[in-house]
């Protein structure tokens, strides 16, 4: 009867604690999913840099494995005031962050955003983001919204650590 | 309160957080300066000293010139060259070619170095050309030369994007009719044969026959496209015995649009689109396994960034070089010092305070420090200027040096140190006896 009790106790204890911690700017420190996905169209490989500014850029290769046109539109997060797609314009050799109002994906292709071509611009972050975070971004879709985990990765990251894995 | 002055620096535009900085870098100059004369005039005193000595003088600011210089003109050549390259590749929006390398196609495509790239075929050319939201799509065909200048094949929407309207002269409107870039010395109405490929294995008899004669003039754009010959794509792939583009019953015309059918290929197609948004569309859009889609722009920011870190080496070099030539001078001022001894000594003897001495010798290796920085600004400036020149001959790349604030920060943190350290040889003049000095 007492054994039976610790082993109630415990598995109870087991459930009722989470597998990573979460606080209350949306960052968790724990295992990311690499991969989200809605109607065929997958999310992969969400990262960011660790920032102490009030500004990230968020990177990740979206597939588009549905048979119809995914228009990417924005973003949102507790862990910023805003997130809007911007464009990364080198024209006369400096970065420049241009807002976008979309990208349209066509059915079969992939679309990449990285440090040199687009990404989500998060303003107003709540809490400098430190390398292992993961930050929760929900992802805005003309199909709707998609929870992406995004890590954090070193401030001069110039990618996810596991570009290149296939999910 | 931190934060707060964070916040504000934030605010400030570029050009005063770059004022500021200046400031900041130069206040302990101005400081140390105010500190050590204040008080007396030591400046007419320091004038003889330097007349004195004019030709060991020379010779300090000479060597600190050369190695601010150094400096000076490394970041403003760097500087340069990241602005020339990029603006050359500045109407080159996105560029779809056949699978291959990045920065191979960029070279060839936006700086016209010859390569040879496999080739889009008219299917392919088809899909991109009637591709939502595309407004431009000109195939551009090169391989072909003339006396070093690129003969290119595209057609005449994209020439008016490349440099808007001619300068002289009319756009072609034909095979046999070509518009020359600012740069090639052939003047309207000259005729020329283009060889097969380029360089010295270049085979000048292959289009025998094929004249073409100059009839317009493109502005100058300040990329290799001013050194480039362009004609009609059909009159390129005519003269390599291939179909023009159209069917048969439309075979006089020039440009779009092409017929998949007759299109031989093309190793590159710029494409612009109507909105910024669509051109990250498109390259999505044209990463297949068939065809590859880059945008030049963040090509060359690549390079660029692998620019940056040696540019980062080079002017460790170049402050290191600074320090030494630094720590020479001031070993020499302190030398130098012991050659007007007596004179140091003669004063002192007539009772001028030992801070006056003091501030007479500061002041006179901070004016040789000045003014050796300033030349050495003139000098980089100079410099930067002819390797610009030469840069921009060979390559056709307009590279402009001008001085910016990079420059001007080097200079004022050089000069800071420099003149606290110069402290040093002043302190040590103080020490000297003054009367085994005046019986030297």
């Amino acid at each position: 009867m007492l054994a039976n009790f610790a082993v109630s106790c415990s598995l109870l204890a087991a459930l009722s604690v989470p597998a990573f911690s979460e606080d209350a700017a949306g960052h968790h420190h724990g295992e990311a999913e690499h991969v989200s996905e809605l109607g065929g169209v997958r999310i992969v490989h969400a990262w960011t840099r660790a920032t102490e500014d009030e500004e990230a850029l968020v990177f990740f290769e979206l597939e588009n494995g549905s048979d119809k046109t995914v228009t990417l539109i924005g973003g949102e997060s507790e862990a910023a005031s805003a997130v809007a797609l911007v464009g990364i314009d080198f024209k006369g050799g400096e970065a420049k962050l241009v807002p976008l109002p979309q990208v349209p994906v066509k059915p079969g292709s992939e679309l990449h955003l990285d440090p040199e071509s687009l990404a989500l611009q998060l303003t107003g972050l709540t809490a400098p983001l430190k390398q292992g975070d993961v930050v929760e971004v929900e992802v805005q879709l003309d199909l709707g919204h998609l929870d992406v985990d995004v890590e954090v990765e070193a401030a001069d990251a110039k990618g996810h650590s596991h570009a290149g894995h296939s999910h | 309160m931190p934060e707060l002055l964070l916040d504000y620096w934030q605010d400030l535009a570029p050009a005063t957080q770059d004022a500021v900085i200046l400031v900041l870098l130069l206040l302990p100059a101005i400081l140390t300066g105010l500190f050590v004369t204040a008080g007396y005039r030591p400046l007419a005193l320091v004038r003889s000293l330097l007349w004195r000595y004019r030709w060991t003088n020379l010779m300090f600011v000479a060597l600190i010139a050369v190695s601010v210089g150094l400096g000076v003109g490394l970041t403003a050549q760097e500087r340069g060259l990241r602005q020339g390259t990029a603006r050359a590749a500045e109407k080159f929006d996105l560029i779809v070619s056949a699978p291959g390398s990045e920065i191979t196609m960029m070279f060839a495509a936006v700086y016209l170095q010859p390569s040879d790239v496999p080739l889009l075929d008219g299917a392919a050319y088809d899909k991109i050309a009637t591709a939502e939201n595309v407004e431009l799509a000109a195939p551009i065909a090169f391989g072909d030369s003339f006396e070093g200048s690129p003969v290119v094949g595209t057609t005449p929407q994209f020439v008016e994007h490349l440099t808007g309207a001619l300068t002289e002269g009319q756009m072609f409107a034909r095979p046999g009719e070509a518009i020359a870039g600012a740069a090639v010395d052939l003047a309207i109405g000259a005729e020329f044969t283009p060889a097969h490929g380029s360089g010295e294995g270049a085979d000048h008899e292959a289009h025998a026959g094929a004249t073409t004669r100059i009839v317009g003039k493109m502005a100058a754009t300040g990329s290799p496209w001013d050194k480039a010959i362009l004609v009609p794509v059909e009159a390129v792939w005519e003269v390599h015995g291939l179909a023009n583009g159209h069917a048969p019953e439309r075979a006089d015309q020039i440009g779009p649009p092409f017929d998949p059918d007759y299109f031989p290929g093309t190793p590159a197609v710029l494409v612009r689109a109507e909105a910024l948004w669509a051109n990250y569309a498109l390259k999505s859009e044209f990463t297949t396994d068939k065809t590859m889609a880059f945008f030049p722009g963040a090509v060359l920011s690549r390079l660029h960034s692998l620019m940056g870190d040696i540019r980062q080496v080079m002017s460790l070099m170049a402050v290191v070089t600074q320090v030494l030539v630094t720590a020479g001078v001031l070993t020499g001022l302190v030398v130098l010092v012991r050659l007007f001894s007596r004179r140091l000594a003669l004063l002192r003897a007539l009772g001028a305070p030992r801070r006056f001495v003091f501030a007479v010798v500061w002041s006179y290796a901070s004016v040789l420090i000045a003014a050796g920085a300033l030349l050495g600004l003139a000098a980089g400036f100079a410099a930067s200027g002819i390797i610009s020149a030469e840069i921009s001959r060979r390559t056709d790349i307009l590279v402009e040096a001008s001085l910016s604030w990079p420059e001007f920060h080097l200079i004022a943190g050089f000069v800071s140190l420099t003149v606290f350290l110069a402290l040093l040889p002043a302190l040590l003049s103080l020490n000297r006896p003054v009367i085994p000095d005046l019986r030297s």
